[in-house]
C-alpha cells in the first residue's frame, strides 16, 4: 500500500465513522440534550433528575411535594399523603441545590401540576457559593433555567453511542425502563438496608469518614466562607412562586449526625457559615430546625452516614413537623423557628 | 491549547498543515516560519494571552544573551567575560522560574520555620514555563561552548516556540532542530511522514484518552477522596497513578512526536518501555529521555559526574535527583520523590560496583515496584495522602476479599479478612483490575510506539489500527483533561 493511500483511507474511516457516530447520537438522543425527541422514545438513562421527571409525567396530579437533596430522598410520599391527604410526590434529588428546586417548581407549573404544597428539605451546604450547578441538572432542559452548559453538547462521543445503542435496542426488543424509583419518586436504600439486615453494615465508619470527607473540603463544604446571593435569590423566587399559587410551605433543616455536628464546631469557619445560613434562612422562612445535638442525632443507627437518615428518621421528622399527636416526649425533636426579618 | 481537544485536531493543526505547507510550496520560507511561529504563540496564548508577554521577554533576552556568547565566541573580544555573561542568562532563567513556581513554596516555609505570616503570592504557573526555560538554559551553555551559531530572532523564536514540543517536551537542543528547519527537502510534504505522524498520533491520543484518563479516575478517587484504603485498593491506587502517569506523558510525546512528523521534523524520543527496566539507572534511560539528558549534561557533568572519586560521585547523583524532583513541582513531596530516586541510583552503584547480579526477574520486580512506590510521593498533595496509600499497601490490617471469595473461604475472617468490595473508594472492582492487568500487558510485551516506527510499513493492518484508535479517542475527547505534565 502507497504511503498516500494510507492517509487518504485513514482520514475517509475516521470521518465517516466519527459522522456516522454523531448522526445516530443526535437522532436518538439518549440524554435528551436537545428539544426534541425524533423516535418519541424512553430514554436509557435514568439519572434521578431523568427519573423523576420521567414518573411525574405519569403522575395524574401532584397535591404534595418533596423537594431537597439526596437528604430528602427518603422522605415517604405514604407518610406525607398520610398527614396532608392527596397524592404525593417526592422531588429531592441528589446534590439538590435551589436552583434545582426552583426549576422544579417551574417545570411543574408550566405542566400544570401546581402543588397545594411543598414539603422543603433545606441543608447546610445548600448556600456554598462555590458548588457549582450539578451536571445532571444542566442537563435537563425542562429544569434547568440558567442557560448554562456543562455537559458539552458534542454528539461525537463513545460514551453517548453505548448509550444510543442500549435505546435503540431497548425500542427494537420493546423492553420497558426499569425505574429504581417507585411511582412517587420514592428511592429506597435497598442496598444499604440489605447490608444492615445481615449486620453488615458499620454504622459509625460510615459516619466517622463521611464527616472527615466533608470536613476535609472534598465534599460539598469545600471552601464553604460565603453565602451565594444568587441562591438566597432562587429561594426567594420559590417563595414568591409559592405565594402566588397558594402553595403552603413546610421547611425543614435536615439533621446530620452529632459527630458531624461537633466536627463543624470544630472548624471556626464552617461554624461561622452555618450561624450565617440559620440567620438567612431565618430572614426568609418558619422553619423546622434538625440541626442540632439531641439524642436521635446521637443515634449511630439513625443514620446512613454523617447526614444521609433512615426512614424510621424521617418519618419521625414527617410527625413532628405535621404536630403527630401519638408523638411521645422524647420522640417530640426539632426546634420550630419562626421568621425573622 | 490542549492536543486531546476538537479544536486542536479538526481546526488547529489541520489549518496550520496546509498554510506552512502553501507557504513553503510558493517559496516563501520565512513567511511559512513566521507563520509557523505565530501559529505556535497563538496556541501557547489559547490556555491565556495573559502569560504570553512572559514566553516573549525570556525568548527575546535569551536571544541576545546566546548571541552574545556566539559573537564572543567567533570574535575573541571579551567586553565582558563569557562565563559572567553565562552565569548572569542562566541566574535570570532559574529566577523566572523561581518566582513564578517556587516562591510561594518559599513563603509557606518561611511562615512555617519563623512564625511569620507573609501572604502568599497565589501566582498562577506559566505554561511550559519549566520545559521552555530548561530548553533555553541549554542553548544558552550550547552557545558558551560554541555549538550554536544563531543570529536569526526568527529561527530562534521557532526553535522555542514550536508548538509540538513547546508544552511538555521532548526538550530539544538546537543542534537537533534548525538544521531540520532548514532542510530544503523539509520544506514539501512527505507521505512517508504523515503517514507515520498520523500512526503515532492516534496511538498517543488513544494512550492519553482512553487509557490514562480511566486510570486517572481511580488514582483520583484514591488519592483524593479515600478516607482510607485497604490493601488490595491501596494497590490499584499506586499502580494506577504508575499507569496513568506513563500513558500520559508518553501518550503526550507520541501525540508531539506526530504532530512534528507531519512538518517533516524528527523530535528525539522520550520513552522508550521505561517499566520494562531491569535496575534504576535502565530506568531513568528509558523515562523522560531529555530530561534525564538535560539534567546529565547540565548539571550532573559540570558538577563533576563521576571524575571527581566515589563519594563526589555519589552526592552528584543525589544532588542531580533532588534538583530534578524540585524542577516538577514546589513540594517537599517532590524533593523526596527525588530523594529517593538518587537514593536509589547510589545504591544500585554501590551494588553494581561489587558486582553483585540479580536473577532478571527479580531486579524488574524490585525496580518495578521501587518506582511504584515512588510514584506515590510524587502524586500525593500532601504527606498524610502519601502515607495514608503507602499504611494500605503495606498494613495486612484491612484486606478486604471479594465476597466470592468469602462464601469459599469463611475461615478468613478469623484472619482479619473482611469480605465485600476489593477496591472500594476507586470504582468497579472488575474495571480495575482487568484494565490493570491489560496495562502491565501492554507496557511488558508490545513493542513501544518508537520501535513500531522503525519497522513501519503502510499496509491495511496499520491502517485499522490508527483508524480505530483514532475513531475511539476521538468519540472519548468530550472528557477534555489537562496532560498531567502541563503542571510541571
Amino acid at each position: 500500500m502507497y504511503n498516500k493511500n494510507l492517509i487518504k483511507l485513514f482520514l475517509f474511516s475516521s470521518i465517516s465513522a466519527l459522522l456516522i457516530a454523531g448522526f445516530i447520537n443526535y437522532l436518538v438522543d439518549p440524554l435528551s440534550e436537545t428539544k426534541y425527541n425524533v423516535f418519541s422514545i424512553d430514554k436509557v438513562v435514568q439519572t434521578v433528575r431523568r427519573n423523576k421527571l420521567m414518573l411525574s409525567k405519569k403522575a395524574n396530579t401532584i397535591d404534595n411535594l418533596v423537594l431537597g437533596s439526596s437528604r430528602s430522598m427518603q422522605l415517604n410520599p405514604e407518610t406525607i399523603s398520610k398527614y396532608l391527604g392527596g397524592s404525593t410526590f417526592n422531588f429531592a434529588v441528589n446534590s439538590g441545590l435551589p436552583e434545582d428546586f426552583l426549576g422544579t417548581l417551574r417545570h411543574l407549573i408550566r405542566e400544570n401540576k401546581i402543588p397545594k404544597n411543598i414539603i422543603l428539605g433545606l441543608d447546610f451546604y445548600f448556600l456554598n457559593d462555590k458548588l457549582l450547578p450539578e451536571a445532571d441538572f444542566l442537563s435537563e432542559p425542562e429544569l434547568n433555567f440558567l442557560n448554562l452548559e456543562t455537559r458539552s453538547s458534542t454528539f461525537f462521543s463513545l460514551d453517548k453511542l453505548i448509550l444510543s445503542m442500549k435505546n435503540i435496542y431497548m425500542v427494537v426488543r420493546k423492553k420497558e425502563i426499569e425505574y429504581k424509583l417507585d411511582n412517587h419518586g420514592y428511592l429506597p436504600y435497598r442496598v444499604q438496608d440489605s447490608l444492615i439486615k445481615n449486620n453488615q453494615y458499620d454504622f459509625f465508619k460510615n459516619i466517622q469518614e463521611d464527616s472527615q470527607n466533608y470536613m476535609n473540603g472534598k465534599y460539598s463544604y469545600k471552601q464553604y466562607d460565603q453565602l451565594s446571593p444568587k441562591r438566597i435569590d432562587y429561594l426567594l423566587e420559590l417563595i414568591t412562586l409559592c405565594e402566588d399559587y397558594n402553595i403552603k410551605l413546610y421547611v425543614f433543616l435536615s439533621p446530620v449526625h452529632s459527630f458531624h455536628y461537633k466536627e463543624i464546631n470544630n472548624n471556626n469557619t464552617l461554624t461561622n457559615t452555618l450561624i450565617e445560613f440559620k440567620r438567612e434562612i431565618r430572614k426568609h422562612f418558619s422553619y423546622y430546625d434538625f440541626m442540632y445535638i439531641n439524642h436521635i442525632n446521637n443515634n449511630d443507627e439513625n443514620f446512613y452516614d454523617s447526614v444521609h437518615i433512615r426512614k424510621n428518621y424521617t418519618d419521625l421528622i414527617l410527625a413532628n413537623i405535621f404536630n403527630d399527636s401519638s408523638l411521645t416526649k422524647e420522640q417530640r425533636i426539632g426546634i420550630y423557628t419562626k421568621k425573622r426579618d | 491549547m490542549l492536543f486531546n481537544s476538537y479544536e486542536f485536531i479538526f481546526a488547529f493543526l489541520p489549518i496550520t498543515f496546509f498554510i506552512y505547507f502553501y507557504l513553503n510550496h510558493k517559496r516563501l520560507t520565512e513567511a511559512s516560519k513566521a507563520f509557523l511561529v505565530f501559529s505556535s504563540l497563538f496556541f501557547y496564548s489559547w490556555w491565556n494571552i495573559a502569560y504570553l508577554p512572559i514566553i516573549l521577554t525570556s525568548m527575546l533576552f535569551n536571544y541576545v544573551v546566546g548571541t552574545s556568547l556566539n559573537k564572543e565566541q567567533e570574535e575573541g573580544h571579551h567586553r565582558f567575560s563569557k562565563k559572567s555573561l553565562l552565569a548572569f542568562g542562566i541566574v535570570s532563567n532559574i529566577a523566572l522560574l523561581a518566582y513564578f513556581k517556587y516562591m510561594d513554596f518559599f513563603i509557606e516555609n518561611i511562615n512555617l520555620v519563623s512564625g511569620s505570616t507573609i501572604d502568599l503570592l497565589q501566582l498562577a504557573l506559566p505554561l511550559a514555563i519549566s520545559f521552555f526555560t530548561f530548553q533555553q538554559i541549554a542553548y544558552l551553555v550550547d552557545s558558551y561552548r560554541g555549538e550554536t551559531a544563531e543570529y536569526d530572532f526568527l529561527n530562534y523564536s521557532l526553535f522555542v516556540t514550536f508548538f509540538p514540543q513547546l508544552i511538555a517536551g521532548p526538550i530539544v537542543h538546537h543542534s537537533e532542530m534548525m538544521p531540520q528547519f532548514a532542510k530544503t527537502r523539509n520544506k514539501v510534504k512527505n507521505y512517508r511522514n504523515i503517514a507515520m505522524g498520523l500512526f503515532i498520533f492516534s496511538i498517543g491520543l488513544f494512550k492519553k484518552v482512553v487509557i490514562a484518563d480511566t486510570f486517572a479516575t481511580w488514582a483520583t478517587n484514591g488519592f483524593d477522596i479515600a478516607p482510607t484504603l485497604n490493601l488490595f485498593a491501596a494497590w490499584a491506587t499506586s499502580l494506577s497513578y504508575t499507569f496513568q502517569l506513563y500513558f500520559d506523558f508518553s501518550g503526550y510525546t507520541d501525540m508531539a512526536i506526530g504532530i512534528a512528523l507531519l512538518f517533516n521534523i524528527k523530535l528525539p524520543i522520550n520513552f522508550n518501555s521505561p517499566y520494562k527496566a531491569t535496575n534504576i539507572q535502565d530506568f531513568w534511560r528509558r523515562w523522560h529521555i531529555t530530561l534525564s539528558r538535560f539534567l546529565k549534561d547540565y548539571i550532573y557533568i559540570p558538577l563533576g559526574g563521576n571524575r571527581k572519586g566515589e563519594f563526589r560521585t555519589y552526592t552528584n547523583l543525589m544532588a542531580t535527583f533532588i534538583l530534578g524532583g524540585i524542577w516538577h513541582g514546589a513540594g517537599w513531596t517532590f524533593m523526596f520523590w527525588g530523594f529517593l530516586h538518587g537514593a536509589a541510583l547510589v545504591i544500585h552503584r554501590a551494588w553494581s560496583k561489587l558486582g553483585f547480579k540479580l536473577w532478571t526477574w527479580l531486579a524488574w520486580l524490585i525496580t518495578f515496584n521501587f518506582i511504584n512506590i515512588a510514584w506515590v510521593f510524587f502524586r500525593a498533595k500532601e504527606w498524610d495522602d502519601a502515607l495514608k496509600v503507602l499504611g494500605g499497601m503495606f498494613s495486612l490490617n484491612d484486606i478486604v476479599l471479594s465476597e466470592k471469595i468469602g462464601m469459599k473461604l469463611p475461615f478468613l475472617t478469623d484472619y482479619s479478612v473482611h469480605f465485600g468490595q476489593v477496591t472500594e473508594h476507586l470504582g468497579d472492582g472488575s474495571d480495575v483490575l482487568n484494565l490493570l492487568l491489560i496495562a502491565f500487558i501492554l507496557v511488558l510485551f508490545f513493542k513501544n510506539t518508537n520501535q513500531k516506527l522503525t519497522t513501519f510499513h503502510p499496509n491495511y493492518i496499520l491502517l485499522i489500527q490508527s483508524s480505530i484508535t483514532f475513531i475511539l479517542a476521538a468519540l472519548a475527547l468530550n472528557k477534555v483533561s489537562d496532560f498531567l505534565y502541563y503542571n510541571f
